[in-house]
């Protein structure tokens, strides 16, 4: 058996068995990570779609999504707040389940947890990235309210198009500073 | 922050926006193209997925879709679907896909094919929900029409909603992830091991070319077989199945005329006058008010040759409606061939009193005053007919009948004015 083996080592066939292994490694490492993250995406929808999730997590984080914004639209003009509504220059705005920062948030946070990292390096992650979604967020809500005072007829385009893509890209782009700064320096993933 | 990370990042934003611009250039020529294959394609999954089916047939024009549906009870383009928004799913998803070396064209080749499997089944499942909910919205706007149980509302809300969310969000960032995920896992893996054993590995020979090719047949293979079965033209919808659907509808808003006189429309064109008749008559006893049922009523009657009963119907609606042309065409036909020539030309007369340029009338009119002997008067309305309708001009029968009436009389001057005499 040995004798075999070298003899193989020895026409080269070695270094080509182990490239297909790391071959391997590189296919099954991303279709974990995909896997993972759409599962943990999955988990995070179904619990944050429960009634509780609304009373417990939607709700207090509108109130507290206005309960910031309006002072802030307050510098700006005559900004005031009622439970999850907002009004700036006449222009009022219920800040529902879709926008409160929820939906970015827990898919920033799947693909944290899915990418092959230590636990102190996901920890990073969800400290530095948590509250930077959802200042993006509290970002998206005050420029909005300001677009819907100013120019009304531009608010849907820029409600559902021009700030959805941004959330995307920014949420992505803070995910890309957590892996680079805080995973790529470190040793081979973690998994 | 270190630079290299940051310099990185900022690469790979550049990179992003370069990509979004191309793509987004590239996209625009073949918008049209992509949305007539979603429409090709969301024809072929309706006619399997609807049972029984309400969109019969969807044409596309530019950027958007007509649906066309049987709900008014005979096949007719009902509304339209605006496409134009796709891009947003398509051309971001992709630019984002693009934006990360691949390590390979082949690689890349996988990476986008791939992709773009994946966005054209989200956006074909969108283009599907979505075409379900504008043909419910027309009928519930239009006619008052529940197509859809409540459930089915319901779902088509929720599946709405989660599609829009998906594409915006969860794709995107779902295809950014895994690209993302196979730069990073390449240069982890390969990076290493060149460096280490540079004697065992030769540059750019990482990974057996034949694995690449093989996810790429497997990715082509797939692509292929989905789009010839999406392209497969659907068979038309039966007659029976369009049917069960109006039935359906009934079913659905039991208290509404219009589902009923949709279905009696429907079983009239299908030479099915019986049951045509029981549906208007259903339609006219939660609306007595409505002219339209009443009025194909009497064209049964008429076709069946009941025509002392199509008398009656024309007259009710004539009652409802005085200025109902058709209406006062049909009864002097139905007159006409009880042999009541005097009340016919009446009929005729007050049609074209409403509307001189009613062909056909001044037509029946003509005829009903030769057999009246009122021949001068009937070669007035006789030419008159044959100005108007281009199918009676080329009567030669007709045109033989105006000829030899105008050896009688002389060429006829007055024409508006031979209808009041005929009424008189």
């Amino acid at each position: 058996m040995s004798k075999a083996r070298l003899s193989r080592k020895n026409r080269g066939a070695a270094p080509r068995a182990d490239s297909e292994l790391r071959g391997r490694g590189t296919t099954s490492v991303s279709i974990r990570f995909a896997l993972t993250f759409l599962f943990l995406v999955l988990v995070f929808a179904i619990l944050t779609a429960s009634a509780t999730a609304d009373r417990r997590l939607h709700q207090p984080l509108s109130r507290l999504t206005v309960f910031i914004a309006a002072p802030i639209l307050g510098i700006f003009g005559a900004a005031s707040r009622s439970g999850t509504s907002i009004t700036f220059n006449g222009f009022s705005a219920l800040i529902v389940e879709a926008c409160d920062g929820v939906l970015p948030a827990y898919i920033y946070l799947s693909a944290v947890l899915a990418f092959p990292s230590r636990m102190d390096q996901k920890l990073w992650g969800i400290v530095m990235g948590i509250p930077a979604i959802f200042t993006i967020n509290l970002i998206r809500v005050i420029t909005l309210m300001m677009v819907g005072a100013y120019w009304p007829d531009l608010f849907e385009r820029v409600h559902i198009y021009v700030w959805q893509a941004l959330v995307v890209a920014l949420s992505m782009a803070v995910w890309v500073l957590w892996a680079e700064v805080f995973v790529r320096p470190g040793a081979a993933p973690g998994r | 922050m270190s630079g290299p990370a940051l310099r990185r990042v900022g690469k790979l934003t550049l990179r992003l926006a370069i990509t979004y611009a191309l793509l987004y250039a590239a996209w625009l020529p073949i918008q049209g193209g992509y949305v007539r294959l979603l429409s090709d394609s969301a024809s072929r999954v309706l006619s399997l997925t609807e049972n029984p089916p309400i969109i019969t047939g969807l044409s596309p024009s530019g950027n958007t879709i007509k649906l066309e549906s049987y709900v008014s009870g005979r096949r007719a383009p009902i509304a339209s679907w605006n496409a134009e928004n796709i891009h947003i799913f398509v051309v971001a998803s992709l630019a984002l896909v693009l934006s990360f070396p691949a390590g390979g064209w082949r690689r890349m080749a996988v990476r986008v094919f791939g992709s773009v499997l994946v966005v054209f089944l989200y956006t074909l499942t969108l283009t599907v929900v979505q075409l379900r909910t504008v043909a419910g919205g027309y009928a519930a706007g239009h006619q008052g029409l529940n197509l859809y149980t409540p459930s089915q509302v319901a779902f088509l809300d929720w599946a709405n909603r989660g599609l829009i969310m998906v594409g915006m969000l969860l794709l995107p960032t779902f295809l950014f992830l895994t690209s993302y995920m196979s730069s990073w896992a390449r240069e982890r893996w390969t990076a290493p091991a060149t460096r280490t054993s540079p004697e065992t590995h030769r540059p750019g020979k990482v990974q057996k070319p034949p694995r690449e090719w093989k996810a790429l047949a497997l990715v082509a293979a797939a692509g292929a077989a989905l789009l010839a079965f999406l392209l497969t033209p659907p068979q038309d919808a039966t007659f029976e199945e369009v049917r069960e659907g109006l039935e359906r509808i009934v079913a659905l808003n039991p208290g509404s005329p219009d589902a009923y006189f949709a279905l009696g429309l429907f079983l009239e064109d299908g030479k099915r006058p019986s049951e045509a008749l029981a549906s208007y008559e259903m339609a006219l006893r939660l609306n007595p008010q409505m002219i339209a049922p009443r009025f194909n009523q009497g064209n049964i009657h008429s076709v069946r040759g009941d025509f002392a009963e199509a008398v009656r119907c024309y007259q009710e609606v004539i009652r409802l409606n005085p200025r109902h042309v058709s209406a006062l065409n049909n009864l002097g036909f139905a007159l006409f061939k009880q042999g009541l020539y005097d009340q016919a030309a009446e009929a005729y007369g007050q049609a074209l009193e409403i509307d001189e340029r009613h062909a056909s009338t001044h037509k029946n009119l003509g005829e009903t005053l030769l057999l009246l002997e009122r021949r001068c008067e009937a070669l007035v309305h006789l030419q008159r007919s044959a100005e108007l309708d281009y199918g009676f001009s080329a009567d030669r029968r007709l045109q033989a009948r105006i000829e030899r009436l105008k050896g009688e009389c002389g060429e006829s001057r007055e024409i508006v004015p031979a209808a009041v005499r005929a009424k008189n």
